[in-house]
């Protein structure tokens, strides 16, 4: 069983405080689904998870060795091809190259695995560094925005393989702004509101209705004539 | 072999004959299509490679072929990456530069080709910048350590070895100062690769530290001194590069003053 707990976790830059007192628990055998408004502080929270950037507070990583954490705008090296860049991630993370693994992967997401990855297009690069994740077995997975930029079935394809990895006990968290997305395959989700409330809640359909309500009521406040 | 020297030497020297012979066909030919017209003719060739030109910036038509690296650990991305054209270019060139003072008999001809040619070449190679993203991949601040120390001798060492080898072999009579060449730039290297991630994120800084201390070990180099200070600024320069980059990849950063809260305590969603 893996664990992360975060105990009164507070991130500032500069004067703007991002995450104030943030107490969470996580344990694996669950997707987790973080959402929250635009400069909420989603990316923030699932650096300090990984512990990439400095924070106030105690996030404690129990039987959590490996981490791997896809940003929301992933960045690649001009002039190295797709296969080089898997091949560099796993050596960095001291994983043996599974050729037929990577081969069984790459017939779902359909990469050009021997072009340079800086002709790809912004979902094909997304898709070469989640292709690079799922190669390295990683305890914690961290994908920030991961359906953006994915077709339908490479988003579909995703979701699935998820799953498969959440009954291997790997510890998912996923930041995105589709709600509908992540009420079908999250068990937990955190909302991150105005960079300083925060929930964690295993009922996703209150919340998701909480939300439509709020949606409905906001524009009928504003008594738009469209 | 001094044959084969001499009719190397003949050929080489009718290389500009040629060129010669080739532009002058060329240019009588233009000569004659804009009716012996010499202005004409000028004016027609500056056109067409300012059209060239033209064309290629407009339709930024770049030859990009994939290379094969049979140099490199397949893993060692730095070596892959931005200056995968340049070190094979520059491994050429030098192994042409050698033929050449082989032909010529001169021996320093061939070692300013070997330093020159390829301290650029390692110092564009290791100097390239990446983001965090990049070494935060890295498994642990062990294995990075490991890892790319590994990279750079196992590289440098293939990349260099055939050149230093043809040198010794060329000019036997100068095989020990070609020799001690070898484990100069392996030291080098590595201090080129500790001094870019001790001073990373800033290659600008990293840059100057690394020349300065290049004149700094070349000055107490000739005395004594340097066979003391050698060592002790790599050891100096290691233990920055370990704590820089323990910081960028280590997990723990905790900060100070944490205040206890029961982990259930969740606020509420408003």
């Amino acid at each position: 069983m893996k664990e992360l707990i975060i105990e009164s976790l507070n991130k500032s830059y500069t004067k703007t405080t991002v995450l104030e007192n943030v107490s969470l628990h996580y344990r694996s055998g669950a997707i987790n689904g973080i959402i929250g408004s635009n400069g909420a502080g989603k990316s923030t929270l699932l650096n300090c998870m990984a512990g990439y950037i400095p924070y106030h507070g105690k996030i404690d990583r129990k039987n959590i060795e490996t981490i791997g954490l896809l940003t929301a705008n992933p960045y690649i090296f001009p002039r190295i091809t797709g296969l080089e860049f898997i091949r560099f991630c796993l050596s960095a993370k001291n994983c043996k190259e599974d050729k037929q693994k990577m081969d069984r992967l790459n017939r779902l997401f359909e990469l050009p695995l021997h072009k340079f990855a800086d002709r790809y297009s912004t979902g094909m690069l997304k898709k070469l560094h989640l292709l690079a994740l799922l190669l390295q077995q990683n305890d914690m997975l961290l994908l920030d925005e991961p359906f953006n930029g994915l077709d339908i079935l490479s988003s579909a394809y995703l979701s699935e393989l998820l799953q498969e990895l959440k009954k291997q006990d790997t510890l998912i968290f996923i930041s995105s702004h589709d709600l509908d997305h992540l009420v079908k395959i999250a068990g937990t989700l955190t909302i991150i509101e105005n960079g300083t409330t925060y929930m964690k809640s295993e009922q996703l359909s209150e919340i998701q209705k909480k939300i439509e309500m709020h949606a409905y009521d906001k524009v009928k406040s504003l008594n738009l004539s469209l | 072999m001094n044959v084969f020297k001499n009719k190397l030497l003949v050929r080489l020297s009718l290389v500009p004959v040629y060129i010669r012979r080739v532009g002058f066909y060329g240019y009588s030919f233009i000569f004659r299509i804009n009716g012996n017209n010499p202005e004409k003719s000028v004016s027609t060739i500056f056109r067409t490679f300012y059209s060239l030109l033209d064309l290629s910036a407009q339709h930024s038509i770049k030859f990009r072929p994939i290379l094969p690296s049979p140099f490199f650990i397949k893993s060692s991305y730095l070596w892959h990456a931005q200056q995968r054209y340049l070190l094979p270019t520059l491994w050429l060139l030098i192994a042409i530069i050698i033929g050449i003072a082989y032909l010529h008999d001169n021996y320093n001809l061939g070692m300013v080709a070997l330093a020159g040619g390829s301290l650029p070449g390692f110092l564009a190679t290791i100097m390239e910048t990446e983001e965090a993203d990049f070494v935060r991949i890295y498994i642990s601040t062990k294995h990075f350590v490991a890892r790319t120390l590994l990279e750079t001798l196992y590289n440098t060492s293939l990349y260099l070895s055939p050149l230093v080898v043809t040198l010794s072999i060329l000019f036997p009579a100068e095989w020990m100062v070609t020799l001690l060449f070898f484990p100069a730039i392996l030291l080098l290297n590595v201090q080129l690769l500790w001094t870019k991630y001790a001073f990373y994120p800033s290659a600008l800084l990293a840059g100057v530290i690394f020349f300065c201390g290049l004149l700094f070990q070349l000055a107490l180099g000739i005395t004594l001194y340097g066979l003391v200070i050698v060592p002790v600024y790599t050891v100096v320069l290691y233990l920055i590069f370990l704590k820089n980059i323990r910081s960028t990849i280590s997990l723990d950063k905790t900060s100070i003053n944490i205040v206890r809260r029961d982990v259930n305590d969740y606020s509420e969603f408003k």
